[in-house]
């Protein structure tokens, strides 16, 4: 407390901090008033989903079965939430649907909507079929009363239409009719069709009334276990702040008549945070303390409870233990508290880049977004839509966003988790020069040991405690590299990609046999266990030399012959030994995503063809496996089980060993519900569906992204198994050299094309390391976390 | 139509490689929702102005279809679009078996016949079904053509707004707009992610063996099984998008820093309604 007052800049006495009551355990009450930033999110997302249904529903014909599954989403909306959350959610999807495809599909979206809307309900509010029944017997007369008003407005049209289709008919009728025997049953559907024609005003309505009461009762009735599994995924805003913290509502933008916010410095007193549904506790009795001015750095593993510590920091009520604040946090408002997540995707908002830097922001507050822009490296950018940004320039708008706010606080968790190694350089050093440059206190939260360097004050997490005292400050002047300190020596001890890129043979073919074992491997000497893993990850089963896949001078254009076409692939060229571990880097938007789909078969390349044993693949798609990043779109099942048993046709004993290849004990993960799976063993279970079909190649797109040490130690310690002792040909494709311990041969991707070959021969770079010194990967290679194992001094105890 | 200099991609007509001529029949990625990144007055216009615009020819077409306005309205929405210098590579290529369908359903409407009647190689053939089919054909596609006007020269990001400004007046039953249109921008906004979503789950899909019988309820029960992870997947990205609006400080000025129409839109407003109620006055 004392420590408080001194601060300068703190605004009065101890009187004037704020210590917010511990949050009461009852769950809050049903939200009123405007939409809760979760409900409008759902609202709009769901909305985006049920958009797509239609609309791939009406566009391709074999596919409009689709249009029947579009109330689903909507029924989850009412499901979820408010009313008037549906009506938000009916009237951006019946909207967005006629912006992309006019008149047409957007009726039926607004049907989905009602249907999917009163379902949901009904099971949010437990009703039994009776009440279904009679809902939907007000909805639909209600929507067919509409419909003919429609029809009526637009007179000259519809009697025009219906005369076309009773032309159409009698055309058709009269082609009929020259068919002798059928010329008796013609007739009377002819007068039958006249009929309807005449009677449209009680036949549109009336088709409306019977689809509503059918569609109603049967999304109430099948949808019924889908509704109750997504409902028991824990999904809350974990930023909320508690009814006591701010009575700001959304939308009110009233944020004026506040206390002007006030967030440093913090104290926190025996924090405790417990997720609702939670039996452990996701934090439990942290004190620590974030003084003004400073840049505090939190390091921690995943699962260290560091989120939620971001989160107490940007507002968060905890659950027991007290957060004492100069003032109001402020959570985005002018002056207050900027945070920001590690998933560049979900925290933009804005459609173009300029748009998101004012999201959210009082339409009096003046934002130089040129100079916001250029401070963060996407000068120029403005007028760009963030959908075609790449992951490290939307993390960096983020952190645009952020400053535009001018807070006092900069709250920063993961930042740079999705970020490649040369965006994640610049968004740190930018971090470190904040305090100095533009007198904003920063919480860095980060697993990166070599993110550390520089920092004011150093507080280290691990399951939901600070394991340590806080270690004496680096001290480092904060323009310090980060492999100068003394705290990042060791993570330059990277087994696999450091040897690689030291390694002349970098971006070359490997002759089989001859570098897989005798490649200098710069171990650290010492006890860690990164040079035992080193050793397992590296194969020394010579390859053969039979060619299984050869990409044969693809190139590939999306949206070919349109102006939105976009080169991916340019005259590529790669071929692939049977048995062989293959590591395809690039940054971000170098095709090499592209170019996996293009190798699994997936996506025929517009030029060129991509063979697997002379074949081209794409006429034997699930040949070469592909695991996704996003591996939660690849486990399709509701458990474990069932997922296997539909990826790969197997039964449980197969599916179970599959589960063990991947160091997972699929006796307990075989009834476990999908989404309760971690990230790590999400992914695995994905390859373990792919592997239980026996690929002949097995190709990862970025395995490691977004996984903690230890669940990358067993994805890595799995696919060097697979590879040496089953023979499998694994193409990893990355942004960075992190699983490249588990391969033998590197190719680098750049605009689309191979790098190496590229810069070969070009005398702009240096002797002995030409590769390595063109390439920014590769320099930054060492400077990764350690490889799994990989010992951080004082961490293991 | 796209000679215009500086419309991208420039001459991609001529720089086809020949080898790519054997690919024509490949299907074709459709493209939706995307602008035309040219400059031209369309494209400055206020997203207001043009979804009004769209209004108004619906309704002309709507209220007066013949093939005077029809014709009217083709004139001034082809000269919209050289205006607007968008290329003919924007048009979306159809599928084979639409133009077969659209022959065929006009096979049905000749062999109707009606007024009028020519004489053509000694057969008397009757137009008038034909040529009600040609209209409501040249109607319908006038309709989608205006509203793909507006996808070709609006930034989506101005949508959201514009929705909100013309919804204004029905504050006035104490409706929240201001909440529709920030649904509507963030709903645009998620469209592309939830896109690529939808394509990693139809390829991962196909990565797997297909069942060796598929009967109708195994279809919708795999459908389901398909939506559920999109559905698990949508609802988790709405819950961090949420937390993104909290970290924003909620919606606030979403919608605050618009240029709201200007004398240009007044113009073309005034233009727009020339036509259409020119188009309906004429003469038949």
């Amino acid at each position: 407390m004392v420590e408080l007052t001194a601060e300068p800049g703190s605004p009065g006495p101890v009187a004037g901090l704020h210590g917010p009551a511990p949050a009461p355990a009852a769950p809050r009450p049903a939200p009123s008033g405007p939409l809760q930033p979760v409900e409008l999110a759902t609202a709009s997302v769901l909305a985006g989903v049920t958009v797509i249904l239609v609309l791939i529903g009406w566009l391709v014909p074999h596919a409009s079965g689709l249009i029947g599954f579009a109330v689903v989403p909507m029924a989850v909306v009412a499901h979820r939430h408010r009313p008037r959350a549906v009506v938000a959610s009916a009237v951006a999807a019946v909207t967005v649907a006629f912006l992309v495809a006019g008149t047409g599909p957007a009726p039926t979206v607004g049907l989905c909507a009602v249907v999917g809307g009163i379902a949901g309900q009904a099971r949010r509010r437990g009703w039994r079929w009776p009440a279904v029944i009679a809902s939907a017997l007000v909805a639909g007369p209600a929507l067919g009363a509409l419909a003919d008003l429609a029809l009526l407005a637009l007179g000259p049209l519809r009697r025009l239409t219906i005369s076309n289709l009773r032309d159409t008919w009698d055309g058709y009728a009269r082609l009929l009719e020259t068919v002798r025997p059928l010329r008796v049953y013609v007739r009377p559907i002819t007068e039958g069709v006249h009929e309807g024609l005449r009677l449209w005003w009680a036949l549109v309505p009336g088709t409306i009334v019977l689809v509503v009461l059918v569609a109603t009762w049967a999304t109430w009735y099948y949808t019924r276990g889908l509704l109750l599994r997504l409902d028991r995924m824990p999904v809350e805003d974990r930023l909320a702040p508690s009814p006591t913290e701010e009575g700001r509502s959304l939308g009110s933008g009233d944020g004026e008549s506040l206390e002007p916010p006030q967030p440093v410095p913090t104290l926190l007193e025996d924090v405790v945070v417990r997720y609702p549904g939670s039996s452990v506790d996701a934090l439990g009795g942290v004190s620590l303390e974030v003084p003004a001015g400073e840049r505090t750095v939190v390091l921690g593993p995943n699962g260290s409870g560091k989120s939620t510590l971001a989160r107490v920091l940007a507002g968060r009520s905890p659950s027991s233990g007290r957060v004492l604040r100069a003032g109001p946090v402020g959570l985005g408002r002018p002056g207050g508290t900027a945070f920001v997540s590690q998933h560049p995707e979900a925290q933009v908002l804005g459609v173009r880049v300029a748009d998101d830097l004012v999201w959210g922001l009082p339409a009096r507050w003046e934002v130089d977004t040129d100079v916001l822009l250029s401070t963060v490296g996407l000068a120029g950018l403005g007028a760009r839509e963030t959908s075609t940004l790449s992951g490290g320039q939307l993390q960096r708008l983020a952190l645009a966003a952020a400053l535009a706010r001018r807070p006092v606080l900069l709250v920063a968790d993961e930042i740079t988790a999705m970020v490649d190694s040369s965006g994640r350089d610049e968004i740190v050093s930018l971090l470190r020069r904040l305090p100095a440059e533009q007198g904003v206190s920063v919480v860095q939260i980060t697993h990166r040991l070599e993110e550390v360097a520089g920092a004011d004050r150093l507080y280290r997490l691990g399951s939901g405690r600070l394991v340590a005292a806080p270690l004496p400050s680096t001290a480092q002047p904060s323009t310090a590299q980060p492999g100068t300190t003394q705290l990042s020596t060791p993570s330059c001890g990277l087994v696999g990609p450091g040897s690689l890129a030291g390694s002349p043979q970098f971006g070359s073919h490997v002759p089989p046999g001859a570098e897989g074992s005798d490649r200098p491997v710069s171990v650290p000497a010492g006890p860690g266990s990164a040079a035992h893993h080193g050793d397992a990850f590296r194969c020394r089963r010579p390859s053969a030399v039979e060619e299984i896949l050869v990409v044969d001078r693809v190139s590939h254009t999306y949206a070919d012959r349109t102006p939105w076409a976009e080169t991916a692939l340019r005259d590529l060229s790669l071929s692939v030994r049977s048995g062989e571990g293959l590591l395809v880097v690039g940054d971000n938007g170098s095709g090499k995503s592209t170019l996996a789909w293009v190798m699994a078969g997936l996506l025929r390349p517009t030029e060129g063809e991509c063979r697997l044993r002379g074949t081209p693949v794409h006429r034997q798609v699930g040949s070469v496996a592909l695991a996704f990043q996003h591996a939660r779109l690849q486990v399709q099942g509701s458990t474990v089980g069932g997922d296997l048993r539909a990826a790969a046709g197997v039964d449980r004993a197969a599916g179970e060993e599959a589960l063990a290849l991947l160091g997972l004990d699929g006796a307990l993960l075989w009834d476990r519900p999908v989404d309760a799976l971690s990230g790590g063993q999400l992914r695995r279970v994905a390859l373990a569906g792919l592997l239980a079909s026996a690929p002949e190649v097995l190709l990862l797109d970025e395995p490691l992204a977004g996984l903690d040490e230890e669940s990358r130690e067993a994805l890595l310690a799995a696919l060097a198994d697979l590879r040496c002792r089953r023979g499998l040909t694994v193409i990893v494709i990355s942004h960075d050299m992190e699983a490249g311990a588990v391969c033998d041969r590197v190719v680098r991707l750049d605009g689309g094309r191979l790098a190496d070959e590229d810069h070969r021969g070009d005398g702009a770079n240096g002797p002995g390391r030409p590769e390595a010194s063109s390439s920014p990967t590769i320099l930054a290679a060492p400077r990764l976390p350690a490889p799994p194992g990989g010992g951080l001094p004082g961490a293991a105890g | 139509m796209s000679s215009a200099p500086g419309a991208p991609p420039p001459g991609t007509r001529e720089r086809l490689p020949r080898r790519r001529r054997r690919d024509r029949r490949r299907r074709r990625e459709i493209v939706l929702l995307r602008r035309v990144e040219v400059d031209s007055p369309v494209h400055r216009l206020w997203a207001g102005t043009k979804l009004l615009a769209v209004v108004a020819v619906s309704v002309t077409v709507s209220e007066d279809p013949t093939w005077v306005v029809a014709g009217v309205l083709a004139v001034a929405l082809f000269g919209v679009a050289r205006l607007a210098r968008i290329p003919s590579g924007a048009l979306p290529r159809l599928p084979g078996w639409v133009w077969i369908g659209l022959v065929v359903l006009a096979g049905f409407s000749l062999a109707s016949g009606g007024k009028p009647y020519v004489e053509l190689a000694g057969a008397r053939l009757g137009l008038g079904g034909l040529d009600l089919y040609a209209l409501i054909l040249v109607v319908s596609v006038e309709l989608l053509a205006a509203g793909a006007l507006v996808g070709w020269t609006t930034a989506l990001g101005d949508v959201g707004p514009a929705v909100a400004t013309l919804g204004r007046p029905l504050r006035v039953l104490r409706l929240p707009v201001e909440e529709w249109a920030v649904a509507v921008a963030l709903c645009v906004r998620s469209l592309p992610l939830l896109v690529g979503e939808v394509r990693v789950l139809v390829a991962a899909r196909r990565l797997r063996p297909r069942a060796p019988h598929r009967s109708l309820s195994k279809l919708a029960e795999d459908g389901l099984e398909v939506l559920a992870t999109a559905l698990s997947v949508a609802v988790r990205r709405a819950a961090e998008m949420g937390e993104a609006i909290t970290a924003r400080g909620g919606v606030g000025g979403v919608t605050s820093r618009t240029d709201g129409p200007r004398r240009r839109d007044a113009v073309a407003l005034v233009i727009v309604v020339i036509v259409c109620a020119g188009a309906w006055l004429l003469p038949v």
